[in-house]
Order: structure tokens, then C-alpha cells, then sequence
């Protein structure tokens, strides 16, 4: 993947879409998905074939998002994980979630401990499987 | 006929909720895309059946007449149809599942049947058997049909299993070379 593997217009295009699906939005005090640092992400984590898709989606244009969605649900699901993958682990997005900004590893998480008692009648059931030799 | 595995899954993690809200189109494009995210958020989990599709005539691997990679080689050529038995299990699914889902407090449910992204487990294209008549390999592994040669993968099942099927298929590589490894004198008489 070269190093910019969109030019100047297509990246144009990918903030539109970008922002066409995640909007900023002052309610929840996050960015859209067309903020400058998450783009950049997003070409940094560009595949093979992205340049099609967003010309795909330009010849919509960004009043007719909703049709190309509905129309070209493929090339949408694939510009989609593009966006929400960056999108979702921007820093400022994942806090306002509740998240902390950090991988799971090396750290770890602490998981809520459900009711283990429901495993219970499971655990009194005869085996249902053979024995092995 | 045959059954099903239930496989519950633990609950999405955010790219995964977001995904699955687009393409049930639980989430929209746009503004009301934030609300709608944090309304999945931490909420939703899924469960999978694996079924047993039974060997079937009609489904079948041949080589492509046309396409071919770039050393000239067929490329294989799938078809596929579900039978009636296979639609009767994924429905059949999908009601148990949604029963278990309602009892643990869900307030909505989406079905996919078949998926479409995720595991397919293609299996039995060289069936094992004893009866070089109805099926590829006998019952430890050799070709019927060419003596020195060994089939050692899921192609040997008889049916797609209705389980995830790798450890099966270890436990058959484990067995197959143990038998190779019993019959050494005698392996391609
Ligand atoms: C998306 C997905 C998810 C799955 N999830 C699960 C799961 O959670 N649990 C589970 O138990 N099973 C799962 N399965 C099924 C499981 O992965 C397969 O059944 C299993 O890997 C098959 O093993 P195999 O050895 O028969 O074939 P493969 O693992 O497919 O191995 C065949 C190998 O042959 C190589 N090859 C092909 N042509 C040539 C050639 N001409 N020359 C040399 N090498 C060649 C291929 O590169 C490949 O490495 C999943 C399958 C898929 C597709």
C-alpha cells in the first residue's frame, strides 16, 4: 500500500462519506468520522480497491447516500467497517462511550461475575457424551 | 433429520455492535447514528446453529471449464443448493434460539439464514467409507481408487458434522498417520 493511496480528491470524497455516515454531533461531545486525525487513520488502513468504492459512492454524491447504501450494499458494508473501525477507536470516542482508551492487552478488564447458580442444573446432568477409552 | 449445534456467543464489542446496527439498519447513516450506537452498545449478543448438512447429490466441487489461476490450473467450480432438510434446521434454529434469547429478557431479535459472512465449513468432497463405490477414501484414509495416496483433511467427513469441525479433523490426521504407522509392511498393497 503506497503511502497516500488516495489522491487529493478521493481523499476529499472519503471525508464526505465519512462524515455522511458519522456526523460530529455536539450532544455527545464527539467528533465525526470525517475529523482529520481519523482519516488519517482511515488511509492508513486503506485496502486494496477503496479508490473504486469511493468513486462508486461519488457518483451518488453525499444527497444520495441513503440510495447508494440501498443500491450497493457490498461496496457500502465495506466503506462502512472502514469508517466505524477508525472511528470506534479513536480516543476521544471510545472515553465518551464509557470505554477507557486503552487495548484490552496487556491489562485486562475486570468482568462482571453473572449468576453462576444458572449453570447449576447443567452441572447435575448425566454425562451426554461417551467416556473415552 | 440430524441435528444442530447452539453456539452463544458473548456480547459484541463496539466495531462489532456498530456492524451489526448498520446492516440491520438499527443504526442510520447520519445524524441519528450516535443515539442509535449507544442504544446497542453493551447490549447485544448473538447465537449461531451448526448445522448438518447431509451429503447430497447435488452439491458438488468440479473444475471450472473456464477459469484458471495463473499456472493453468482448473479453478474448482462450487455448487451449491440447501435442501429442504437443511432450510427445516436453520428455521427450526432460529425459533429455539429466539425462544432462548426472549427468556433471557432480549426485546428484539434479528435472524440471518444462511450467513452470510463468517464460517462455512466445507466438508466431504472425498468421503471416507468402505465402498469404493460411494465414497473416496476407506476407513483409514487411503484412496480406494490409487494406493499410495492418503487423504488427510475435512474432505473425509461424511457429513458437514453439525459441529465446528477442527478437532474432529485432528483427531482423524492423529489416527490416520497412527494406522499408516500400524500397517507400514503393508501400506499400499
Ligand atoms: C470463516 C471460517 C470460520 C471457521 N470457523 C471455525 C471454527 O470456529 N471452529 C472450527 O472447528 N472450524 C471452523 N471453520 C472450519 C475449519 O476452518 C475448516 O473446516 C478446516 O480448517 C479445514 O481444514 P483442512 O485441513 O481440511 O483444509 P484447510 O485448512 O483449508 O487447508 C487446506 C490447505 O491446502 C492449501 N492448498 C490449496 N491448494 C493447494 C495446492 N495446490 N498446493 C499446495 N497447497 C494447497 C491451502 O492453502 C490450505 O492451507 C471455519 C471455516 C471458515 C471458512
Amino acid at each position: 500500500m503506497p503511502d497516500t493511496p488516495l489522491d487529493q480528491d478521493e481523499q476529499e470524497i472519503l471525508s464526505q462519506l465519512a462524515a455522511a455516515i458519522i456526523p460530529a454531533s455536539d450532544t455527545y461531545a464527539v467528533p465525526g468520522a470525517d475529523d482529520a486525525q481519523i482519516v488519517r487513520d482511515m488511509l492508513g488502513s486503506a485496502y486494496a480497491g477503496l479508490a473504486a468504492d469511493l468513486a462508486s459512492f461519488a457518483a451518488f454524491g453525499v444527497e444520495k447516500a441513503e440510495t447508494f447504501r440501498h443500491e450497493h450494499p457490498m461496496t457500502a458494508g465495506r466503506l462502512e467497517r472502514l469508517v466505524v473501525e477508525c472511528y470506534y477507536r479513536d480516543d476521544r470516542v471510545l472515553t465518551s462511550l464509557g470505554l477507557e482508551a486503552r487495548p484490552p492487552f496487556p491489562k485486562g478488564f475486570e468482568v462482571d461475575q453473572g449468576d453462576w447458580s444458572l449453570l447449576d442444573p447443567v452441572r447435575a446432568m448425566v454425562p451426554i457424551y461417551r467416556a473415552v477409552d | 433429520m440430524r441435528g444442530y449445534l447452539l453456539e452463544s456467543h458473548r456480547g459484541a464489542a463496539t466495531v462489532e455492535t456498530v456492524m451489526t446496527g448498520l446492516e440491520w439498519e438499527e443504526i442510520p447513516w447520519g445524524p441519528g447514528h450516535h443515539a442509535a450506537a449507544r442504544k446497542l452498545h453493551k447490549r447485544i449478543t448473538g447465537f449461531v446453529a451448526v448445522c448438518e448438512d447431509m451429503p447430497e447429490l447435488h452439491n458438488t466441487v468440479t473444475l471450472d471449464p473456464d477459469l484458471k489461476d495463473s499456472n493453468g490450473i482448473p479453478a474448482p467450480k462450487i455448487s451449491y443448493t440447501l435442501s429442504e432438510n437443511s432450510i427445516k434446521m436453520m428455521d427450526h434454529s432460529i425459533v429455539r434460539i429466539t425462544e432462548i434469547l426472549e427468556a433471557a429478557g432480549a426485546t428484539q431479535t434479528h435472524a440471518v439464514a444462511p450467513i452470510e459472512y463468517g464460517g462455512w465449513h466445507w466438508l466431504g468432497t472425498a468421503r471416507m467409507g468402505t465402498d469404493p463405490t460411494t465414497s473416496v477414501v476407506n476407513e483409514w484414509g487411503r484412496a480406494h481408487d490409487v494406493k499410495n495416496l492418503f487423504i488427510v483433511d475435512g474432505s473425509i467427513f461424511v457429513t458437514s458434522s453439525g459441529l465446528n469441525p477442527t478437532s474432529t479433523l485432528q483427531a482423524m490426521a492423529l489416527y490416520i498417520a497412527d494406522q499408516m504407522k500400524q500397517r507400514l509392511e503393508t501400506l499400499f498393497d
